[in-house]
């Protein structure tokens, strides 16, 4: 069998889906538009769960394919695709959840006059997401990377007529292109140094030591901030939740399972880059074992309902970064997996109690939706438990996996961080939980329908069992390694670990139910007592506003400064040129004066002017 | 010698192809009644076009040879230049066929064979390398291009665009003519090989005749070319033809000037004096001034048409900068480009003649709103502008970066500069368009009418140029591959 | 190298001193007595009557072409009927076919004119 076709028999459905709906905005009814988005994403479900298949059955990872685009100065560069076991996994993760997602928006989007519109930017979307994730150079990785991000910053800016969703759409795409800078430079450098943007070769050049390990550990960090910003990591943390301004599939979609955690798949596919460096491997464990913990305790004061699922997705990267900084590749990549299927869920779930609820979104007015819509209930209760960590749901497993790195990394510290987090995300999930369907209130709902509850249901049941293909086999890590990481197998499991995690979540959801499932304890008190804490909270640490008064306000006052330069200086220059293009034309177009004898006289002394200068010169000269 | 009927004219077959498609319809235009429709001499044309283009490619298998001593050549570059040739003259074929109102009803027979017969004209100029079969084959194609221009009799301005360029051709001409007579006068032979042995022999003591004589035709070079100072009669006879033979004149009739040029700067590549550095220079002013001019001027333009035949100035400039690095490795390259140039030219060709025909003006602002009215047809064209521009991954940028490539690696980097410059000031017209179709209210709201040939033509540039675009490299080396 | 520039140069002078100089010595040598019968123009003897800006009816220029493509023609069939044995010991049937493939180019050139009515007087 021929895998190079079937890796565009993937790719592409997005693409001619994509171009069809723009070429056809003003013929397709909504139903065609959706059933293309649906069928175009299916293929591709089904060619890439082939690919899987014939991935798991090689054992080994699939022969890639490159042609050569451009050669610059000698050096090719190339464009191809690459299909380790994790490319093939994340393509495996995309398909699926975008599949779903296609099918969930033809019932929540049905109203709104832009359908196509949105549809063909998640299809654009879909694309550039798998190809990202099968590029095997540094330069398709960053083409793609930006693509992702474009479609982010439209869906995110989709209902632009509102000034919030406008504003979001353009701090999500500032804040990430803060990142990317990072990544272009360490493109720009790493070509300049060993003269390739291939990935192999990067790798060969560590491995036969041509790279000093400064070098090294800058490049791992550049690429890390470029991680860092498309992966909400703290700093750059704070565009994930505005992101939510955007329809709800979208934020499911883009803002929880894939495109987020692009940042975690780039670290995971260089890993070997990050391994080479214990400065680099310290810092991405630092950093996602903070954001892991400060992102939930932001969750906790919040009260939108998709912001608290914001803060938790950022919290859950972070929970991967600390993961790979703690060498455990497979926990990282497991958690991305079954994080995509829970989170997915959760938001699709938080898209129907919207919809039902005739979108509201304040979790203080809502209550008692469990009596309303059971079925809901227990889908949202499903991916509560798996995000919180109980057995048998696969968050369980993969959470425990990535304990287990950290301890066995020798990082204690961020081993009690770990457990604390997931302590307040089990809180902060059930109080999401309880607010919404506990409680004696008597809401008013609409009636969700099946195309939404459909792809509910098929996440409710991946995000229940997902956990079982590393238990108890190791299945998922003996394939995920089997691409020459030999070096990456897991530590040996310890048995406290789980039983700790457990006991943790089940306090933080014995504490939600005490105080927002019965109102044992009023919560308002517990703010009450320590004011200026749950006031930092519900600020998020207050650090927009730090970015406000130390980075934007500079900002502006140099931007001023330089509005000045560029107004009289800089413009000025600008039209001088301009003035001087024009003038030279203006001479050009007087000589055209429409006279054909005065275009001869043109020729000729011009022919006179030129013999007679270049023949005077051999003569003279 | 070879005895004449133990040649083997079969190497001449697309030649033939052509001129027996164009005598037998010649005769049937005649005897059809006057009411007749003629779309189906248009659609024979294309036939006759694409089987003499089917036939070059399978002769890309035949071994090089020569017949009539020398004055008929079969090499891959012959087959590539012919490539081109029919290439463009089936594309401007379909956007004729396209054109809902003929723009020339009346003489739409003529309008097709003549055509025919201008590409015949070309493809004997790039297969031979006798100075007569060159002038012969030259002057076929002129003359039938000046009745082309002025096919629409009853037009002034298509009138005044003929006179002036029958008039200007034909001084052209004769500059060209006496630059040859030199030629024959030093070398005593007309075969472009044997005047190279020739004058690397008495060349340098003659050099002044040597001077002579390159100026002398490079004259009616840069006249064909429509390079500057020579370009004078471009913009007037570009806006006045009728607009699929303004794209005719600016593609067929320019490659078939650079294969020209090419051929003739064989002749002079002897080893003698410092005459082919001067000669490189006057290249470089050529393409320098076409640069300057032709952007700055077409800045000035409101007229897309006038201003699409100072853009074709350009590019004659860029084209000339390749040619004058005088180095063989660029040859590709100039292939390269010009098949870009073909086919993106041949796209905003196609769209200005629906909008003209729809909006009855070639104004600027005939483009008002086409993004509202239809969306495919502006973003084509807009993919065909940037690509013109010159912007980053377009076909056009590819051909312009080899271009700059090459003539770093041979230090012009004054010739770079300009070229760098020049090409930012086009962004501005050529963007003035894209402003135009995107933010700009449209005067009325109904899609402009595009018929199937119309949709095969831009259909076929516009899979082209994102092609190209997409696979420079792999376009670059299969040429590269043929002309070893 | 020198020469040849000499060798131009004077063929340039040549050709602008020429006519000058056969004119100028013309005017020195002639004698110069106008009178109103020698200003008026030469027409054979016959008093020019009218604008000498006359327009010539585009007809004749027709007709002046189709001449000269016969005539072109006669040009080349001439000797190519005189030589006929020779060539075709030389070259066998092909110098047949070869006149006749000319000939059939013409004959077209002659039907069009004929269909365009450029040979009716109208």
């Amino acid at each position: 069998m021929n895998k190079d076709w079937f890796v565009l028999l993937v790719l592409l459905p997005p693409l001619l889906a994509f171009l069809l709906m723009v070429a056809g905005r003003r013929i397709l009814s909504k139903r065609m538009t959706s059933l293309f988005g649906v069928l175009s994403t299916g293929i591709s479900l089904v060619f890439s769960l082939v690919l899987l298949v014939s991935s798991l059955r090689s054992g080994v990872s699939l022969p890639d394919w490159e042609f050569t685009w451009l050669t610059l100065d000698k050096k090719p560069i190339q464009f191809g695709v690459t299909l380790q076991p994790l490319n093939v996994l994340m393509l495996v993760i995309v398909s699926l959840v975008s599949f779903l997602v296609h099918i969930y928006s033809s019932g929540y989007m049905k109203d709104d006059e832009r359908f196509t519109v949105f549809y063909s930017y998640l299809a654009l979307f879909t694309f550039s997401m798998l190809g990202l994730v099968i590029s095997p150079n540094l330069l398709q990785i960053y083409i793609f990377w930006e693509l992702v991000g474009v479609c982010s910053f439209l869906l995110v800016g989709f209902w632009y007529f509102k000034p919030e969703a406008k504003r979001a759409a353009q701090k999500a795409f500032i804040v990430t292109r803060i990142g990317d800078i990072g990544l272009f430079i360490a493109i720009a450098m790493i070509f300049a140094k060993i003269g390739s943007f291939e990935l192999h070769d990067l790798k060969g050049a560590i491995e036969a030591g041509k790279l000093s390990s400064g070098m090294i550990t800058l490049f791992a960090i550049l690429i890390f901030i470029g991680a860092v910003g498309k992966s909400g990591q703290f700093p750059l943390h704070t565009w994930l939740p505005d992101a939510m301004e955007g329809p709800t599939p979208v934020s499911a979609l883009i803002h929880a399972a894939t495109m987020v955690a692009a940042g975690v798949y780039l670290v995971a596919n260089t890993f070997w880059l990050f391994q080479a460096s214990s400065v680099a491997m310290d810092v991405i464990a630092y950093v996602g074992g903070f954001t892991a913990i400060f992102a939930a305790t932001i969750g906790i004061a919040q009260t939108d309902i998709k912001r608290i699922l914001a803060y938790s997705t950022v919290s859950q990267l972070g929970y991967m970064m600390l993961a790979l900084g703690s060498v455990g590749y497979v926990a990282g990549v497991f958690h991305l997996m079954t994080h995509a299927f829970f989170k997915a869920l959760l938001f699709l779930a938080a898209g129907a109690v919207i919809v039902s609820l005739h979108h509201e979104q304040d979790i203080r007015k809502m209550g008692g939706l469990w009596k309303k819509n059971k079925g809901l209930g227990w889908l949202f209760l499903i991916g509560c438990l798996s995000i919180a960590g109980i057995p048998p749901f696969s968050g369980f497993f993969s959470k425990d996996e990535i304990l287990l790195s950290v301890y066995a990394n020798g990082r204690y510290g961020l081993f009690i961080v770990g457990v604390i987090a997931a302590f307040l995300t089990a809180f902060y999930m059930f109080r999401l939980f309880f607010k919404v369907f506990a409680g004696s209130h008597e809401p008013k709902t609409a009636r969700v329908p099946w195309s939404m509850t459909g792809p509910m249901i098929v996440l409710a049941i991946l995000s229940a069992v997902a956990g079982f293909i590393q238990f108890p086999t190791h299945f998922l890590e003996t394939w995920l390694i089997t691409g020459g990481m030999k070096s990456l197998h897991g530590p040996e499991s310890i048995a406290w670990i789980p039983v700790l995690a457990v006991i943790v979540s089940l306090l933080g959801i014995s504490l939600a139910y005490l105080m927002y499932g019965v109102n044992k304890w009023d919560s308002r008190r517990v703010a009450q007592a320590v004011p200026w804490l749950h006031q930092c909270l519900v600020r998020k640490y207050y650090v927009d506003e730090m970015y406000h008064s130390l980075i934007v306000l500079p900002l502006k006052g140099f931007g001023w400064l330089l509005q000045v330069w560029d107004r009289y200086v800089i413009d000025g220059l600008v039209q001088l040129c301009g003035w001087i293009s024009m003038r030279v034309g203006k001479i050009g177009s007087t000589l055209q004066n429409g006279q054909a004898q005065t275009y001869a006289l043109i020729s000729v002394v011009s022919f006179v002017i030129l013999i007679v200068s270049l023949l005077a010169g051999r003569l003279f000269g | 010698m070879q005895s004449m009927s133990d040649m083997d004219w079969g190497i001449m077959a697309p030649e033939w192809v052509i001129a027996i498609a164009c005598a037998l319809l010649i005769v049937v235009d005649l005897f059809l009644k006057n009411t007749a429709s003629r779309r189906w001499i248009g659609f024979l044309s294309l036939l006759a076009v694409g089987m003499a283009g089917g036939w070059v490619i399978t002769q890309f298998r035949h071994k090089s040879a020569m017949i009539l001593d020398g004055a008929y050549i079969l090499a891959p570059y012959t087959l590539i230049w012919k490539i081109i040739l029919l290439t463009g003259a089936a594309l401007v074929l379909l956007v004729s066929l396209g054109q809902e109102k003929k723009e020339y009803e009346p003489h739409e027979g003529e309008y097709y064979y003549l055509l025919l017969t201008a590409v015949l004209g070309g493809m004997i100029v790039v297969s031979t390398a006798d100075l007569i079969g060159l002038y012969t084959g030259l002057e076929l194609l002129s003359l039938s291009s000046y009745i082309l221009v002025g096919i629409q009799k009853k037009k002034n301005r298509s009138n005044e665009a003929a006179w002036k360029y029958v008039v200007l051709g034909g001084v052209s001409s004769a500059f060209i003519l006496y630059g040859m007579s030199f030629l024959y006068g030093l070398t005593g032979t007309t075969h472009v090989g044997e005047i190279q042995k020739q004058l690397s022999q008495v060349g340098s003591s003659y050099e002044a005749y040597v001077y002579l004589s390159f100026f002398l035709m490079m004259v009616g070079f840069g006249f064909k070319l429509a390079s500057a100072p020579f370009h004078t009669w471009a913009p007037d006879v570009y806006q006045g033809a009728p607009t699929p033979i303004t794209s005719f004149l600016a593609i067929v009739s320019k490659s078939v000037t650079f294969a020209l040029v090419l051929i003739v700067y064989m002749a002079y590549a002897g080893p003698y004096g410092e005459f082919q550095e001067d000669m490189i220079i006057l290249f470089m002013i050529m393409a320098t001034l076409s640069m300057i001019i032709g952007n700055t001027v077409a800045l000035r333009q409101t007229n897309v048409k006038r201003m699409m035949a100072y853009s074709s100035i350009a590019h004659a400039g860029y084209v000339l900068v390749a040619v004058a690095t005088g180095n063989q490795i660029l040859i590709p390259i100039v292939f390269f480009y010009l098949f870009v140039y073909l086919f993106m030219t041949i796209g905003v060709f196609a769209v200005i003649a629906l909008v003209a025909e729809q909006e009855k003006s070639e104004d600027l602002k005939a483009f008002a709103g086409l993004y509202h009215r239809s969306p495919l047809l502006a973003l084509s064209m807009s993919v065909f502008l940037l690509s013109l521009a010159g912007i980053p991954v377009t076909a056009g940028f590819f051909g312009k970066f080899y271009i700059i490539m090459g003539a770093l690696e041979l230090n012009h980097i004054w010739l770079i500069a300009v070229m760098i410059v020049t090409t930012i000031i086009s962004y501005y017209y050529y963007f003035a368009v894209i402003r135009q179709m995107y933010f700009r209210r449209p005067a009325s709201s109904d899609p402009v009418r595009v018929s199937w040939p119309m949709k095969v033509a831009i259909g076929i540039s516009l899979i082209a140029t994102m092609g190209i675009g997409i696979m420079p490299q792999f376009v670059l080396e299969t040429l590269q591959s043929l002309l070893r | 190298m020198e020469k040849s520039y000499l060798s131009l140069a004077i063929f340039f002078l040549l050709g602008i001193a020429l006519p000058m100089v056969a004119l100028f010595f013309g005017r020195l040598l002639r004698p110069h007595r106008p009178l109103p019968e020698k200003a008026i123009t030469y027409e054979s003897g016959v008093d020019p009557t009218g604008d000498s800006w006359v327009q010539f009816h585009v007809r004749y220029y027709l007709f002046a072409l189709l001449f000269v493509i016969f005539d072109v023609e006669a040009v080349f069939l001439y000797p190519w009927a005189v030589s006929y044995d020779l060539l075709r010991t030389e070259m066998g049937l092909f110098i047949l076919v070869e006149m006749t493939i000319f000939v059939l180019f013409l004959l077209i050139g002659l039907i069009y004119a004929w269909k365009k009515k450029v040979l009716e007087w109208r």
